[in-house]
C-alpha cells in the first residue's frame, strides 16, 4: 500500500446548531454541551464542544486522504487534551510516522491548541474474494 | 434506576447491551451534526458507539470527562444495518484522587458479524 508522508488538512467551524443535532445523534444531553446558562456555571464558562464531535475534522481529514476502502478499515487512539468552543476553527492532520508500516501521528488542532492528539494506524483493506473466471 | 458511582463498577463485568437500527431520520441529522460531508465509516461508529455507550449507561455522575478513546473499524456500517453492542467494564483506578473507567464497546450486526470495536476512558467525577 502507498501511503502518503501526511494527511490532507481539513478545516470544521463548530457552530451551536452542530452541537444540538451531534447531540441528538448520540443522546448527549449533557448540559455542558447544550445549555449556555449552566455552562457558564463551569470552569469553562461557556458551552464546549463534544470530544467526539471535534474528532470530525480528523475524519474529514483521514476522508480526505485515503480512498473509502482504506478509510472504513483502521485504528485509531486518541485523547481530548483541549476544550473546543462554539465559533473555532478546527483544523484534522497528520503525519506517517517513519519506519512504521502505516501509523500516522494526528491531531485536531483549534488555532495553535492541540485538542486531540493520537495515533492513527491503517491497514491494508481485506481481500475480497475474486470474481470466478469465466473467460475461458 | 440508581445513578452508577465509581465504585459501581466491576472490571470484567458486562454493563449491557443495546440494539439500534440505523435509519433514515437518524442519517439525516448528519446534515446538520457535520455540514458539508457525508459520515465517514470511523464517523459513523464513532457516534454510534458514543450513542449505545450512553443508552447503556443512561444514568451517570454528573462532570465526568471523556478523556480517551480508541476504535478500531472492521467493516462500514450503512444505512438499515442493525448494530448490537455490548459495553463492559475493563478497567478502574483510583491515582491522584482522579477515578479512571476503562470502558469496552463491541458492536456486530444483527448476523454477529464484527463492525467496530471501542475503548474509552472516562474521568468519573465520583
Amino acid at each position: 500500500m502507498n501511503l502518503p508522508a501526511a494527511l490532507v488538512e481539513t478545516t470544521l467551524q463548530v457552530a451551536r446548531p452542530m452541537l444540538v443535532a451531534y447531540g441528538e445523534l448520540t443522546g448527549d444531553s449533557n448540559p455542558i454541551h447544550l445549555d449556555p446558562a449552566f455552562a457558564a456555571t463551569t470552569a469553562y464558562g461557556r458551552c464546549i464542544a463534544h470530544g467526539t464531535l471535534s474528532l470530525n475534522a480528523l475524519w474529514q481529514s483521514i476522508g480526505a486522504t485515503f480512498d473509502a476502502a482504506t478509510a472504513a478499515c483502521l485504528d485509531l487512539d486518541i485523547r481530548f487534551t483541549a476544550p473546543v468552543f462554539v465559533g473555532e476553527v478546527l483544523t484534522g492532520g497528520g503525519t506517517l510516522l517513519p519506519g512504521t508500516g502505516g501509523r500516522y501521528d494526528v491531531w485536531v488542532r483549534a488555532g495553535d491548541r492541540t485538542v486531540i492528539a493520537g495515533e492513527l494506524d491503517v491497514r491494508p483493506p481485506p481481500l475480497t474474494p475474486s470474481a470466478p473466471d469465466t473467460s475461458s | 434506576m440508581t445513578t452508577m458511582t465509581f465504585t459501581d463498577f466491576v472490571p470484567g463485568k458486562t454493563i449491557g447491551h443495546d440494539r439500534f437500527t440505523v435509519d433514515a431520520p437518524w442519517l439525516a441529522g448528519w446534515a446538520t451534526a457535520v455540514p458539508g460531508a457525508a459520515p465517514a465509516p470511523g464517523a459513523m461508529a464513532m457516534a454510534l458507539a458514543m450513542r449505545s455507550y450512553l443508552s447503556i449507561l443512561c444514568d451517570r455522575t454528573p462532570g465526568n470527562i471523556h478523556a480517551h478513546q480508541t476504535l478500531s473499524l472492521r467493516r462500514p456500517v450503512v444505512a438499515g444495518d442493525t448494530v448490537v453492542s455490548t459495553l463492559a467494564c475493563e478497567h478502574v483506578e483510583l491515582r491522584n484522587g482522579r477515578r479512571r473507567v476503562v470502558l469496552a464497546l463491541t458492536a456486530a450486526d444483527a448476523a454477529g458479524a464484527a463492525l467496530y470495536q471501542a475503548q474509552m476512558t472516562i474521568l468519573w467525577a465520583r
